[in-house]
């Protein structure tokens, strides 16, 4: 793998780039917010005194603009949020408790979305037309072109409301029966609606992306070439056609990752899931600042490493590319 | 040569190529489905005035929304081991028990008979979340025997609560829960005439007091009770009573026979004088009650004893009936009512007022005298231009200064509100009312909507404002038996449900009915009482959700047109910069793109828009923003590939400078790449502008389709109105849908290997 | 008791048509041909006649809208066309015609071309072609294709390398490596020359040479490029819109063309002399256009570009008249044409 690590280097400090850069504009946009910071912390009736001249400290109230953006720098790279206004509470102890629940979302939603979608594209591309392919295709253009919460309300409605099959909200729930049995059942028992939306959501994107992918790699010679080796359909489809085909589904993700994990944080509206992105919006509201930006950074942060991750895949599976970082 | 005109000469020369790519593009199916649907949004949104059946302001008129909410229980006790045969017994009007004010919220209906039978219901209000429509729930609480006779009873909580009662000549106290006596008063004589409740609460310097007291009358006799809080140490409530034969220490005025209810009043002007005002024949008396507070003692402060004391004052009917020229012939039973009093001023006095028909043909009069001392006021006679003789039934308090009065001349009956000062029609002669037939009940004041209700003979119910003009009747099918009384308003968890009134039908049957209605909006849909037709329902403000979406459509397309064609042109025009020029100002251009591409959208959107605030023009930069940065990649890709196609270096050669190379020749040709990403950025912004709505971040004075689901959230009913979340969401799929259509098919276009063979 | 097998490999009137869109595009209409052990037979024609259709066809290896409406493949005295399906479409994927791929019969595709898959190592490409068809371990089959790689001039540090590192020419000898790798009965080499510059075609043409003499399999060589093919061929088939013009050894091809379309194909070779002028009034090569194979003429496929055409042809299929021993052409006028009986008119036309 000799280009990886040069490839591996460049796309680091691309990412750090971007960290700062969104960093700068989450800066200047909560500069430009129209309630002042420090009226809101006199407002709060949560928390103490004592945690809010910590607050007033940490964000530095009184220091002119070029200061304050330093300290805010510094903070962020320490991970020193402080305390939440609203809850009163420090803004980590919120941020341990939730990050866990939505990548817990978000990450399985994720691959079980990649990993079938992948495999589905395959399988209707490779068998053309048809009934299932039409019907597939027409089914993940309508999930795809559909609001997230939408479905999710949707979902929500018809198997929560009416058949009462699922919860209605939140995360766990240690008196249900489902908890008896064992407290990750329970929140499993949660955990589903949502989950079955976001990724009915990104699989229909994953599957017309794969199955586009597909018919472009499938009129490629080395496919002739594997046939012509005698290959088992299964072997050619998968190992090499699928296995082209799948770049453009990774690269893809890079993209996608900023748009859906903003899916992500607005199904967690829908369904009162506790977690990071419930816990954003309600900070923005709130106007709760430690926590909005906090969980701004946190999630961007998700972001950057789900980019570099899939960077990282996508140069360990495409020779290729590894020879153009070095150009 | 400008761009406008090298574009026509590109279109011109390559007009076969269009024609080529239309015929490319119809072969795909979905290519033509897309285009079909986006034209008949477009076609909604430029007719949308014709098409909408209403205007965007448009919201449901109160009958369709607020609906009668009513209950009908037959009077009958069946399982309740009590026999009672409802058609034959004697019903009186209902008992309710409402808790205390402020909230007065209605709890259970009593329903009583003189054959010594009561039964009672149990009030409850329906909601959202037990799953049912909302509305009031009467159920069968138990029926009860009682004293035979009962002519009255009245729920009371004085220390605790009870029924007070009277049968024949005894006057009793039953226990609310099972109806068993706790008290029970010879009083004398059957009452006929009864007098209000009235509290007065005393507070010392040592203690805090309260005093009820109740008065009954037969022709000649007055009877009182009074109760008293037991002092510390005491475990009982003192009880008082006392009785007075009416008469006057005149000559003239022997053999009083009263006629009418009494009235205990509290008369603040001077010395606080509690009074009780019984009318009779001949003359009105005023009687002091003696309130004897204990001094000394262990317990100083206490009440010790309630009597009717001593004639006050009096008024000789033949005396001003001389003075004025006029004779003074009261009516029976709503004889006198007493003025509403209002704020306490030290100038300020109390009027009595007493409702009296001449006789023969003349309209009926009423005569006005101040409570503190009984002298003459004013005194008017009861006519309006619709009816000029009409003899007059009752005097009544009103909830302002003044009084009502209630006449009749046939066929009609007739509610005027009267000014307490000159005893004219209050608002210059305008506040009254016509309605059909007697009025048979006491028009009673519900202060929760600020309307008078009262009964006629008819079977009519009816509403009155303030102004005493009718604006709601209801008929009563099934016939009043007992006419209505206001039973009070039943509380939601957030809100007073209604105010409710009850009768006894015919049937008989317990009747119970909102004033108001319960409100039933958002509405399915259908038809509403007034005849609208709903095609989609309403939303919970009554707006018509069709017309919304149709109103919609305008707002989505522009949205989504503009930040589109904003976003496409900020990246055409990056991607061209990047790669024409390339170097150092492709990798900063470059790396500039590559943030945006990798910034959490929502996230940092819902940011700006809090910053920027909710306005439409906001949301189309917020989306422009973050869409930009795709085009600019492919534009700058597609840009490099043709910097080394010929013609381009020939317009180098030729000497052509950067600006004119770009626009004139290279932008014409990544057009067909601008037009392809246009089509998937409307699809996209579409769906982006739902969700910002839908978060908040909307404009909450344009009607989008994710506004109305945004306003679905926060009212609440999300799980209870499809007809209201369904079509926004199909709407903005189908849009979407049709725009990612025609990209995908201009796409199939642009890279042939896509197509079907 | 089985009959002594006449042919290695024979094409029986095979027809093979393409569903698309619009109808039935008649890519082969009744070609037959035999290939004996050991011999190179040349497969000509300009670009859409038929020829690779054909060639791809004896495997199978056909797109998914390919039907065979008739004929037949027989190798080694065994059909080869078993899994076609009632409704004349092919089961590209069925295990008999798989085990004859690469093991029997190859293809040397264009390497220039995007023949390897760029993701995976070319060596790993190469063991995977070997161990489909037989049981050895990595190693083993790693061993041999480096020393295929040897033998086609490539050093065997390049197994671990990527496509994209090899040249075009290094391409095209790799395949040619992998090819070989099973010692097939028959390797179909197509356009083997094809995009590449003319000193890499020398150096590939010579690799092919040396295969024919030491490794003695049938070769099938595709090409329309004709001079080329004719250095190495046996034998020539040349088609043209589907159908089989002429067959003959290829020497009396190129001295007695019994063709109006063969003598046009010979009369548009470049001359050497270099002469612009002159390359340029012959490139003109044969007026008209290639036929659609959706609608194709009536009677004989090359009758509207034929300076020969005459009443029949039009309407009447020419049979295929056997001029001499080994040597056929479907045209109505091939005697006169085989023995010269026709140059004067030509010689005028041209």
């Amino acid at each position: 793998m000799a280009g990886m690590r040069r490839y591996l280097a460049s796309r680091i400090i691309q990412t750090i780039i971007t960290l700062f850069a969104i960093l700068t504009i989450t800066f200047f946009l909560f500069e430009a917010l129209p309630a002042r910071p420090d009226d809101l912390l006199s407002q709060s009736p949560l928390i103490k005194p004592s945690q809010k001249e910590y607050l007033r400290e940490l964000y530095g109230f009184d220091r002119p603009v070029e200061e304050r953006y330093f300290i805010f720098l510094k903070n962020m790279l320490t991970f020193d949020f402080g305390y939440s206004i609203s809850f009163g509470r420090p803004v980590m102890d919120l941020l341990q408790e939730r990050i866990p629940r939505t990548l817990l979302l978000f990450g399985l939603a994720t691959i079980i979305a990649y990993v079938v979608g992948a495999t589905v594209g395959t399988l209707i591309a490779w068998r053309r037309g048809g009934v299932t392919d039409g019907t597939t295709v027409v089914a993940s253009l309508v999930f795809y072109n559909m609001p997230s919460f939408w479905l999710g309300l949707i979902l929500l409605f018809l198997f929560a409301f009416i058949l009462g099959w699922f919860p209605l909200a939140g995360y766990a729930d240690p008196t249900s029966d489902y908890y008896a049995i064992h407290p990750a059942l329970d929140v499993a028992w949660h955990l589903f609606l949502p989950l079955i939306t976001l990724v009915l959501l990104t699989l229909a994107g994953t599957v017309l992306l794969m199955r586009t992918s597909m018919l472009d790699v499938i009129g490629e010679n080395y496919i002739l070439t594997a046939i012509a080796k005698g290959l088992k359909e299964r072997t050619v489809m998968f190992k090499h056609a699928a296995r082209n085909a799948s770049l453009p589904l990774i690269t893809s993700f890079v993209i996608a990752i900023a748009f859906s994990i903003g899916g992500a944080v607005v199904l967690e509206q829908v369904f009162s899931y506790p977690g990071i992105g419930f816990l954003y919006i309600t900070a923005l509201f709130q106007l709760d600042f430690p926590v909005a930006l906090a969980t701004l950074y946190i999630i961007s942060l998700f972001v950057l490493i789900g980019n570099l991750g899939a960077d990282i895949l996508y140069g360990y599976l495409d020779p290729r590319i590894r020879v153009e970082a070095t150009g | 040569m400008s761009f406008v005109d090298s574009l026509k000469i590109v279109l011109r020369r390559n007009w076969k190529r269009l024609n080529q790519t239309w015929k490319l593009y119809k072969r795909s199916k979905i290519g033509l489905i897309g285009l079909a649907i986006m034209l008949g949004f477009v076609v909604v949104a430029v007719f949308a005035p014709i098409i909408a059946p209403y205007d965007p302001q448009f919201a449901a008129p109160n009958e369709d929304v607020f609906v009668a909410d009513l209950s009908t229980q037959a009077l009958n006790a069946t399982g309740t081991g009590i026999p009672i045969d409802p058609r034959n017994e004697t019903w009186h009007d209902p008992v309710p028990k409402w808790t205390p004010p402020p909230e007065s919220n209605l709890v259970s209906i009593l329903a009583y008979s003189s054959q010594g039978h009561a039964i009672r219901y149990v009030v409850d209000f329906v909601s959202i979340e037990s799953g049912s429509a909302l509305g009031i729930e009467v159920t069968l609480d138990t029926a009860f025997l009682i004293p035979q006779n009962t002519s009255f009873m009245k729920y009371v909580y004085f220390r605790s609560e009870y029924y007070m009662t009277v049968s024949d000549s005894t006057y009793w106290e039953l226990t609310y829960d099972d109806l068993t006596p706790r008290r029970e008063v010879n009083i004398g004589f059957a009452p006929i005439y009864l007098s209000n409740l009235w509290w007065i609460p005393r507070s010392t310097e040592v203690v805090q007091d309260e005093i009820v007291c109740f008065a009954m009358a037969n022709e000649t006799t007055l009877f009182m009770t009074a109760k008293a809080h037991p002092g510390i140490g005491e475990f009982n409530e003192r009880f008082f009573v006392s009785s007075k034969q009416v008469s006057v220490p005149d000559v003239n005025l022997t053999d009083l026979k009263i006629i009418g209810d009494p009235i205990i009043i509290l008369d603040a002007n001077f010395d606080n004088d509690t009074l009780l005002i019984v009318p009779t024949d001949k003359a009105l008396l005023a009687y002091k009650i003696d309130i004897s507070i204990r001094t000394g003692g262990l317990l100083p402060g206490l009440v010790d004893d309630v009597t009717i004391g001593n004639l006050f004052w009096y008024v000789d009917y033949q005396a001003i009936g001389d003075t004025l020229g006029t004779t003074i012939n009261p009516v029976e039973k709503h004889t006198i009512a007493v003025e509403n009093p209002g704020p306490r001023k030290p100038e300020s006095k109390d009027r009595i007022a007493l409702a009296s028909n001449p006789g023969g043909n003349e309209a009926g009069n009423l005569f006005s005298f101040w409570t503190a001392n009984g002298t003459f006021n004013w005194w008017t006679t009861v006519t309006v231009p619709e009816m000029r003789s009409a003899s007059v039934e009752g005097v009544h308090a009103s909830d302002r200064r003044g009084f009502l009065v209630t006449a009749w001349q046939s066929p009609q009956g007739l509610v005027a509100g009267i000014e307490g000062d000159t005893g004219r029609i209050s608002g210059n002669l305008t506040y009254y009312s016509l309605v059909e037939g007697k009025i048979v009940s006491v028009p009673q004041f519900v202060s929760g909507n600020r309307r008078y209700i009262l009964s006629t003979d008819q079977d009519k119910v009816y509403m009155l404002r303030e102004n005493v003009k009718s604006d709601i009747v209801f008929s009563i099918e099934k016939g009043i038996l007992v006419p209505v009384v206001y039973v009070g308003n039943i509380m939601t968890q957030h809100q007073i449900a209604g105010n409710y009134y009850s009768i006894i039908t015919r049937e008989p049957a317990l009747f119970i009915q909102s004033l108001t209605g319960a409100y039933i909006a958002p509405l399915p849909p259908g038809v509403g009482n007034s005849g609208n037709v709903y095609i989609l329902g309403t939303d919970v403000f009554g707006h018509d959700i069709f017309t919304q979406l149709v109103y919609g459509t305008q707002n989505e397309l522009a949205v989504g047109l503009t930040a589109a064609f904003i976003a496409v042109g900020i990246g055409t025009l990056i991607g061209l910069m990047a790669g024409y020029f390339g170097g150092i100002v492709d990798s900063i251009l470059m790396r500039f793109t590559d943030i945006f591409l990798t910034l959490p959208i929502l996230v940092i959107a819902l940011l700006l828009a809090s910053v920027l605030g909710p306005s439409l023009f906001n949301l189309i930069i917020v989306i422009s923003v973050f869409s930009w940065a795709g085009i600019a990649r492919v534009i700058r890709a597609q840009t490099l590939t043709l910097k080394e196609r010929d013609f381009i270096k020939a317009a180098k050669v030729s000497g052509a400078g950067h600006r004119q190379i770009m626009f004139r020749h290279l932008a014409p040709n990544v057009l067909p790449l601008t037009f392809l990403y246009m089509a998937y950025t409307i699809s996209g912004a579409i769906i982006t502008e739902a969700i910002l709505s839908f978060l908040g971040m909307g404009d909450p004075t344009a009607i989008t389709w994710g506004m109305m689901l945004q306003y679905l959230r926060i009212s609440g009913h999300t799980l209870d109105a499809p007809w209201w979340f369904l079509p926004p969401g199909i709407a903005i799929t189908l849009l979407s849908l049709s725009f990612y259509l025609i990209g995908r098919a201009f796409d199939e276009v642009v890279n042939p290997r896509l197509r079907a063979r | 008791m089985t009959p002594k097998l006449k042919h290695l490999l024979e094409v029986k009137d095979l027809q093979c048509y393409f569903k698309v869109h619009e109808g039935m595009v008649k890519a082969v209409s009744g070609v037959s041909f035999h290939l004996d052990k050991g011999e190179t037979i040349g497969l000509v024609g300009e670009s859409g006649c038929g020829k690779t259709t054909t060639a791809y066809a004896i495997t199978s290896l056909l797109p998914r809208n390919a039907t065979i409406q008739g004929g037949d493949v027989v190798f080694k005295g065994r059909s080869l066309l078993t899994n076609v399906k009632k409704d004349k479409t092919i089961d590209i994927f069925d295990d008999e015609i798989r085990k004859i791929r690469w093991k029997e019969i190859s293809i040397i595709f264009q390497g220039a071309m995007d023949s390897f898959n760029p993701v995976y190592k070319v060596g790993d490409q190469m063991v995977e072609a070997i161990r489909v068809h037989e049981k050895v371990t990595y190693e083993q089959a790693k061993k041999r294709v480096c020393e295929l790689l040897t033998t086609v001039g490539i050093g065997p540090d390049r197994f671990d390398h990527y496509p994209h590192e090899f040249s075009g020419g290094m391409k095209q000898r790799a395949m040619i490596a992998m090819a070989l790798a099973l010692n097939p009965s028959i390797v179909i080499a197509d356009e083997p020359t094809t995009a590449l510059d003319v000193v890499t075609q020398y150096n590939i043409l010579r690799e092919i040479k040396r295969i024919q003499r030491e490794e003695n399999v049938a070769m099938i060589v595709i090409s329309h490029d004709v001079t080329t093919v004719a250095e190495m061929s046996d034998r020539m088939i040349v088609m043209y819109g589907g159908k089989l013009m002429e067959t003959s050894p290829t020497l009396d091809l190129f001295e007695n063309p019994a063709h109006p379309y063969t003598m046009g194909l010979f009369d548009s070779i470049p001359s050497l002399t270099g002469d612009r002028k002159e390359m340029a009034e012959r490139l003109a090569s044969i007026p008209g256009s290639p036929p659609s194979l959706l609608e194709p003429p009536t009677g004989c496929v090359f009758h509207p570009r034929c300076p020969y055409a005459f009443e029949p042809c039009d309407k009447d299929i020419p049979p295929d008249v056997e001029v001499s021993p080994g040597h056929t052409a479907a045209c109505f006028l091939a005697e006169d044409l085989y023995h010269k009986r026709r140059e004067d008119e030509w010689k005028k036309l041209r």
